[in-house]
């Protein structure tokens, strides 16, 4: 079968190894977009319910103030 | 020459099993290991059948001012132990600012080391600080297990040197998934890519007085001890 072009071609040459084992480093790069923030919202939401399931977690989170998960609230789709 | 030390986030989490079953690893890839108890418990050789707190060690030598290293026990070709040795409570202390006053103490013995052993492991109480910081170690590990006190020992302002290994991992449990969640998310850096599983083996093991490696060279957690003694190759290979 015959390999259909795309609509943007890549080198692989000018894209480190990494880039071209990672699809959304691919996906970035074809799409102009460089510095664009690729969030993992489902690991995101499995330790949003973490720390609901444990309060300690939650409440540890907040006590010492570390980094909270990126955007954590923004990635939450809360049902209706 | 490589100095390695583990340490556990406290006691009980299984850090000198970890390490007496590291050190059969290494041993056993063909590798030289000295092996170090460097906690006034002085019980390490037990994993290794050798016998409970016994009256001559390192620690002893060094408050007599008589050579250290003729306490050393040869467990097999290439895996030698050496033990703490008994001392009272006012010795310990007493040790420990020796060791505070001379922090080159423990490096100058491991320069001359080098020639003769390719690994030196310490085993490191939970603290005394002279005892704790006069080993140089190339490879740090902080031993945990993943439960809500090692987490919660974990918060304060952590020692960014040591790496994380995760001890007696339960993949069926919730939490422990929870958990591991998080710290991958916190301590990406220092978490190592290695977790050992829950295992009766390990358990068994000290009761037989064997490394695991030994007891029960099939089981899963001597299969990841030699994942772990691999890392450790890489680790040192790139560091040497």
């Amino acid at each position: 079968m015959a390999t259909l072009p795309t609509a943007t071609q890549i080198s692989a040459d000018i894209l480190s190894r990494n880039e071209r084992a990672d699809d959304i480093e691919r996906l970035k790069s074809m799409m102009d977009l460089p510095t664009l923030a690729y969030v993992d919202i489902s690991a995101q939401m499995e330790l949003l319910q973490a720390l609901e399931r444990w309060p300690l977690l939650a409440h540890l989170e907040a006590r010492h103030r570390l980094p909270k998960p990126a955007e954590l609230q923004k990635t939450r789709v809360d049902t209706p | 020459m490589i100095a390695m030390s583990l340490q556990g986030i406290r006691g009980g989490v299984g850090t000198s099993t970890t390490l007496a079953a590291l050190s059969f690893a290494l041993s056993s890839l063909g590798q030289k290991v000295l092996v170090i108890d460097m906690c006034p418990e002085n019980a390490l050789g037990l994993h290794f059948n050798l016998d409970y707190a016994p009256a001559e060690g390192w620690a002893r030598a060094t408050l007599d001012q008589t050579p250290w290293y003729e306490h050393a026990w040869n467990i097999e070709s290439g895996l030698d132990v050496l033990p703490y040795g008994t001392l009272t409570d006012v010795d310990v202390l007493q040790l420990d600012q020796l060791l505070r006053d001379n922090p080159p103490l423990w490096s100058t013995r491991q320069a001359s080391l080098a020639h003769s052993v390719d690994w030196v492991l310490f085993d490191l109480p939970q603290r005394l600080p002279g005892h704790i910081a006069n080993p140089r170690c190339e490879i740090a590990l902080n031993v945990l297990n993943l439960d809500a006190a090692s987490h919660v020992l974990l918060q304060p302002q952590r020692n960014s040197a040591q790496r994380l290994l995760v001890n007696r991992f339960d993949p069926a449990s919730q939490f422990q998934r929870d958990l591991l969640l998080l710290w991958q998310h916190h301590y990406a850096q220092s978490l190592l890519p290695i977790h050992l599983h829950a295992d009766e083996a390990m358990a068994e093991a000290l009761a037989r007085r064997e490394p695991v490696g030994r007891y029960a060279p099939g089981s899963l957690i001597a299969q990841d001890i030699i994942s772990l003694a691999s890392w450790c190759l890489l680790r040192g290979g790139r560091l040497e």
